[in-house]
């Protein structure tokens, strides 16, 4: 009688169970406990970017002069900094800054990226040649270096960290996605589609673009990991969110005066962006993995 | 349950250094360059035993290496505008008039003056038996040599508006004395020859042109001058004949005991506060020049290592623009001072390290008049505010370089502030583009963007006039000089001027202790605390001071095995 039950559900299971790209591949990422565990860590970050403020214990500004670079407590789990500020309520305050700036930055590069690579890629001819010597000079120089120079440019401050961070995250983009539009452009479909009179624009974000996806989320999720570490990276460097915001750079940086007498004033920022890049590099291996039809289980 | 809490911790140090690694280089190279350190230190110790002979003292041939914080920029004294370069050229030239510990004037290369009435005439004798390390004999020729360069305006160097203003002519009476005349009367002109850019050098290193007074500084002094290569290190020779060790040349007593310890002295540039840290601690460096506040507490628990404070000139104010609304009224001004706590900004800031100003000079420079400080009451600058017509507060600005003291200030002014109804916004840029801000604008101070400044000051001449006048002067106004408080009291103009124009001590001194009294009524800053000189020797050194205006004081330093 179970044995009957059991037979009926698993032919229900296989029937409805079609096999769609997303199914699939949310089977195959299921698989990757680490990637499932960085996406869990990272659903907790978002929810501290939104609730962060309620859930601190004391106010991101809230100052107590006489419990100066103390250390972890009960009462302060990550300790104070040097004005006897909460650092774990900073640290909670600062995911949203952090996280804001790195998506938002790799958002506006993806974006851009992704038109100018699918521009070049099916024109061809001197709008790609533009294009590509663009992003290839952009290549050229270090990440850090160019985002160093852009906001030694336009001035310090977190906007400008975005546009910084969003410049040198562009050609990226516009590389792979100019690869897979000339892949793609020859395909049966894509002629098919051309033949039958589809408007170039039609061709380009109806059949080309969504063929590119996959290869776009990944690069997404690496890059947002990246620019959370410029971005930090040029707060440290004093080019970034200016005091007294809760920017994690711009902790460990303050914190780095007090290294030899109160560690843990670098010690916690500095965990707080180690492992969110890390969560955001996992899960986009994990990702690359569960999309690459390539790779079979 | 022991096992997993070392992983964890291992894996917290891990996850530390990666970051700490990836985020900007200061971490890393702090550790990296203090092992380098205590591999050099062993060397150098194994290297000792190995040469000393039985029954020979090891320490006549050593070599003490002090850590300072930047690079010198040149020495030429009378293109120098720091204090470190400073220093160094007092260690290898005299001067006229020099400053003793307490920056005290004593007459060093000179015996003795004596001027007119109306302080335009000096006439200058001179110590005689003395030579330059280039074997040049010290007497009126050399003297009026040196004259001449700073009244040069030619040579186009960065302090020769310190005198050229005021020299007339100066004329040799006889071998060992001088006579110069003044363009106007200057009463501050014997601490002005005191100042360091007025130190002597060898008449052939002048001949030789700046190019040679910049990299090949001759002098009489205590030390000789070896080599340098700039950004690595400075060396200098301890000058066993130089004249401060000659009783009967200094008329008595010696000025030092040529007994040091020591053959040379090498300075080291090290921007990074942490690495300097790091040589004191290892034994790689045995003078720190400054100490971190912040690593006071380490120092002071490190057996090998000496930590020294002492007080200094440096003021540090916060500046209000005495032209603009709502700065322009007293009352504003006064409830900013009774609204910003000194105590708590010495503890928070200072780490402890300085002590609450008490006048717009340190207690150690001439003509020192100290006042009650206001106490700290937020009540009171609320009412204030009120009758002020600000019941509210107000919304304003603060521009700084910034470094990352004046940033701690910024945050700290803007807390206390808060409490008294003041919202300040912080505009902390980087110093070039600050001062094209703030220095170089040529508008009237109701034109101009500053409201609050954050400054620090220390007159190195060691006199009132040099502590009031660039700051708060009319003529100072920027883009002349530094008074970014725009602040115009005809009052204070007389007092500045009967200061300047006497040379009779007790008519500058009732001039400047008056204009100090109207300076702390009117407030025309806020005045915060005065700096305390932090530094730091191996045990093994002894007496090595800073003077009040933070350059380095090795007269009397010894090293002891």
């Amino acid at each position: 009688m179970i044995g009957k039950k059991k037979a009926a559900k698993a032919e229900l299971n296989e029937k409805t169970d079609i096999k769609t790209p997303v199914s699939e591949m949310i089977r195959k990422f299921k698989k990757q406990k680490n990637a499932v565990v960085a996406l869990w860590f990272i659903v907790f970050l978002v929810f501290l970017a939104f609730f962060g403020e309620l859930l601190a214990p004391f106010g991101i500004n809230e100052y107590d002069y006489n419990s100066i670079l103390q250390g972890p407590s009960a009462a302060h789990w990550f300790g104070t900094d040097e004005f006897g500020r909460d650092l774990f309520s900073r640290i909670i305050c600062g995911t949203k800054i952090s996280l804001a700036v790195g998506l938002s930055a790799v958002t506006v590069g993806a974006v851009c990226g992704t038109i100018l690579g699918l521009l070049g890629g099916y024109y061809r001819g001197i709008v790609d040649s533009i294009i590509m010597r663009i992003c290839d000079t952009l290549f050229a120089f270090p990440g850090i270096i160019l985002a160093i120079a852009i906001v030694a440019i336009l001035g310090s401050g977190l906007g400008n960290v975005v546009i910084a961070v969003a410049v040198f995250s562009t050609p990226t983009f516009a590389r792979l996605v100019r690869g897979r539009t000339l892949a793609l452009k020859n395909s049966v479909f894509v002629q098919a589609a051309k033949n039958l009179g589809a408007s170039d624009s039609r061709i380009l974000f109806r059949h080309i673009l969504p063929g590119a996806i996959p290869e776009i989320i990944v690069q997404f999720t690496m890059s947002v990991g990246s620019s959370i570490l410029t971005a930090s990276s040029l707060s440290f460097l004093g080019m970034g969110a200016q005091p007294p915001t809760p920017e994690w750079g711009l902790l460990l940086s303050n914190g780095r005066n007090y290294m030899l007498t109160s560690l843990h004033c670098t010690l916690f920022p500095g965990l707080a962006i180690f492992l969110t890049v890390l969560s955001f590099n996992i899960l986009g291996d994990g990702l690359r993995d569960a999309l690459d039809p390539k790779l079979t289980d | 349950m022991r096992r997993t809490g070392n992983k964890l911790y291992a894996l917290l140090l891990a996850a530390a250094m990666v970051t700490l690694t990836a985020c900007g280089g200061g971490g890393s190279t702090a550790s990296t360059t203090a092992a380098a350190g205590g591999e050099t230190a062993a060397a150098g110790e194994t290297q000792a035993q190995a040469e000393i002979p039985a029954g020979e003292s090891i320490s006549q041939e050593s070599d003490v290496v002090a850590a300072v914080t930047v690079d010198f920029t040149t020495m030429d004294p009378m293109d120098t505008s720091d204090t470190l370069s400073g220093g160094i050229q007092r260690m290898i030239m005299d001067s006229l008039f020099g400053f003793d510990d307490d920056m005290t004037i004593y007459p060093m290369l000179a015996t003795g003056y004596e001027a007119n009435e109306d302080a335009t005439e000096f006439t200058i004798t001179l110590r005689e038996g003395i030579s330059f390390t280039d074997g040049t004999p010290w007497d009126a020729d050399a003297a009026l040599a040196n004259f001449a360069k700073w009244d040069d305006e030619s040579l186009g160097l960065k302090r020769t508006t310190f005198l050229c203003n005021v020299l007339d002519s100066f004329e040799k009476v006889d071998d060992y004395t001088i006579k110069v005349n003044l363009t106007e009367p200057f009463g501050a002109f014997i601490s002005n020859l005191a100042h360091p850019a007025c130190v002597i050098m060898s008449p052939k290193t002048i001949e030789a042109g700046v190019d040679e007074c910049a990299r090949n500084p001759v002098g009489t002094g205590q030390y000789k001058f070896v080599e340098w290569i700039e950004g690595d290190h400075l060396t200098l020779e301890l000058n066993k004949d130089w004249w401060g060790y000659d009783a009967d040349i200094c008329g008595g007593t010696a000025l030092a005991d040529a007994d040091a310890g020591f053959k040379t002295i090498t300075f080291k540039p090290v921007p990074e506060s942490a690495t300097r840290v790091a040589m004191i601690q290892s034994g790689d460096a045995q003078i720190m020049w400054t100490t971190p506040t912040e690593s006071v507490s380490v120092l002071e628990a490190d057996p090998n290592v000496t930590s020294y404070q002492d007080e200094g000139i440096v003021v540090r104010f916060l500046m209000m623009n005495t032209q603009k609304a709502p700065f322009n009224d007293v009352r504003v001004r006064q409830a900013m001072d009774y609204a910003l706590n000194k105590e708590a900004y010495i503890q928070v800031v200072k780490n402890g390290l300085a002590t609450p100003a008490t006048s717009i000079i340190g207690p150690a420079v001439q003509y020192y008049k100290g006042n009650e400080p206001r106490p700290y009451d937020p009540e009171k600058a609320k009412e204030l505010l009120a009758e002020a017509g600000y019941p509210d507060g107000f919304t304003t600005t603060v521009m700084y370089a910034n470094t990352t003291a004046n940033q701690k200030q910024a945050e700290f002014y803007k807390q206390q502030l808060e409490q008294v109804g003041i919202n300040l916004e912080l505009k902390g840029m980087e110093s070039a583009i600050l001062n094209q801000r703030i220095q170089d604008v040529d508008v009237p101070g109701s034109e101009a963007e500053v409201d609050c400044y954050i400054i620090g000051w220390s007159p190195s001449t060691g006199d009132a006039d040099w502590g009031i006048r660039p700051l708060l002067a009319i003529e100072s106004e920027p883009p002349m000089s530094y008074n970014i408080c725009y602040y115009e009291n005809e009052e204070l103009e007389g007092y500045i001027r009967t200061g300047l124009e006497s040379a009779d001590d007790n008519v500058r001194r009732e001039a400047y202790e008056k204009a100090q009294d109207l300076i702390w009524e009117e407030t025309p800053m806020v005045f915060m605390c005065v700096d305390s000189n932090v530094w730091a020797t191996s045990a093994k050194v002894q007496n090595v001071k800073i003077y009040p205006d933070g350059a380095i004081n090795m007269k009397n330093a010894k090293m002891t095995k």
